[in-house]
């Protein structure tokens, strides 16, 4: 997967698994995308975060 | 999931009612009777897992299903299970939590207490389903990996999952593996060799044997010899703790489970599991229709630690600094 710049961790808690993906990789952006409001996490919100 | 159970095996379940995991308790009470296994609803929740334990000591494949505040009352015996070595698989449909939390509300919260969710601070295996046929297949691995490395292995879903009705044609899903008598280590008792807790190398496996049987079984929570034999020596205690955790770390490679959507050259990496993934695969397609380049992974089980581990796919995997365990 050469060329990757950014990993999008999406989850419906704060961030437990974006922490677990922060410690292994290297130099990559790292953007949690979390929900917590009991809704899930549509396909829009992944859609605004692909350039 | 109850259908993989099934596939696999299974032959005892207890549990508690808990919305949004009962399905699953009231799915086990209609079916497992029909193929000769036992159903049990349990007093509490406390009461469950201990039968499971038992059951699986006995040589039963067992399984139970809850979800974030019977996990809280599982921790106990989920510990238990770790130190006695019991291939046990234990359901967590999440819903929003702390405590009470939202019975019927999404959530992903559990993520770090189902691998942690004990003291000690020993690791279990925790496989995420993404969709209704991850939930048949991945739960057949469970049952896999709970014999193979004589462990506690959460299945972690969460309410959307659990309450969704979808008609799947689970012949593409079928259990390679072998659905033959468990927890009898012939070879073992052959060569007269047997002891409870018997494992060499460090990151062996030790054979089971069933409660009942001619030969004999001990069974503790406390640090023990390979005879089950409380003991506070500390070479043995050292011995045993450092076994606990590399019978899982070092086999991670067996464990780490991944479904890859890679488009070369793009430069965003989404990465989701649980029910979160289903949407996550929707906007990859959405995505392409439009010419926008991404990939995507879909974690199925939970862990990412080994140097072995497929998430280097996405970089290069930092190496340890010298000395550290």
């Amino acid at each position: 997967m050469k060329g990757v710049e950014r990993v999008v961790v999406a989850e419906l808690n704060l961030g437990q698994y974006r922490r677990e993906i922060e410690r292994i990789s290297n130099g990559h952006e790292i953007v949690g995308l979390n929900r917590v409001d009991g809704e899930l996490i549509s396909p829009e919100q992944f859609l605004e975060l692909i350039p | 999931m109850v259908r993989g159970a099934l596939e696999a095996g299974c032959t005892f379940f207890a549990g508690y009612p808990i919305t949004p995991a009962s399905p699953i308790l009231m799915m086990m009470m209609r079916e497992l009777p029909k193929v000769g296994g036992v159903a049990i609803q349990g007093e509490d929740e406390l009461a469950s897992i201990g039968m499971c334990i038992g059951a699986a000591m006995s040589g039963a494949r067992a399984m139970t299903a809850t979800s974030g505040p019977g996990m809280s009352l599982y921790s106990e015996n989920i510990g238990l299970a770790i130190m006695g070595e019991v291939p046990l698989v234990i359901v967590d449909v999440q819903r929003m939590g702390p405590a009470t939390g939202g019975a019927t509300t999404a959530a992903q919260g559990d993520v770090q207490f189902a691998r942690w969710g004990t003291a000690g601070g020993y690791p279990i295996i925790v496989l995420a389903p993404s969709s209704v046929p991850e939930c048949y297949s991945l739960t057949i691995k469970a049952f896999e990996l709970a014999e193979r490395f004589r462990s506690p292995v959460v299945v972690l879903t969460d309410r959307e999952l659990n309450m969704t009705s979808t008609t799947v044609d689970v012949s593409g899903y079928g259990h390679s593996g072998s659905r033959g008598e468990r927890g009898h280590d012939a070879e073992a008792v052959e060569r007269g060799t047997f002891a409870p807790y018997q494992y060499d190398p460090l990151d062996g496996v030790p054979p089971m044997v069933r409660y009942g049987d001619d030969e004999v079984v001990r069974f503790t929570g406390s640090t023990h010899n390979e005879q089950a034999f409380i003991t506070k020596d500390p070479e043995t205690v050292n011995r045993l703790n450092r076994h606990l955790a590399e019978k899982i770390e070092a086999h991670r490679n067996e464990i780490e489970l991944v479904g890859a959507d890679v488009e070369p050259g793009a430069p965003t990496l989404l990465l989701s599991f649980g029910v979160t993934a289903g949407a996550m695969r929707e906007a990859v397609q959405a995505a392409r229709r439009d010419e926008r380049k991404v990939s995507a992974l879909t974690v199925q089980s939970l862990c990412v630690r080994s140097p072995h581990s497929r998430f280097r796919a996405f970089g290069p995997y930092p190496r340890r600094p010298s000395g550290t365990p």
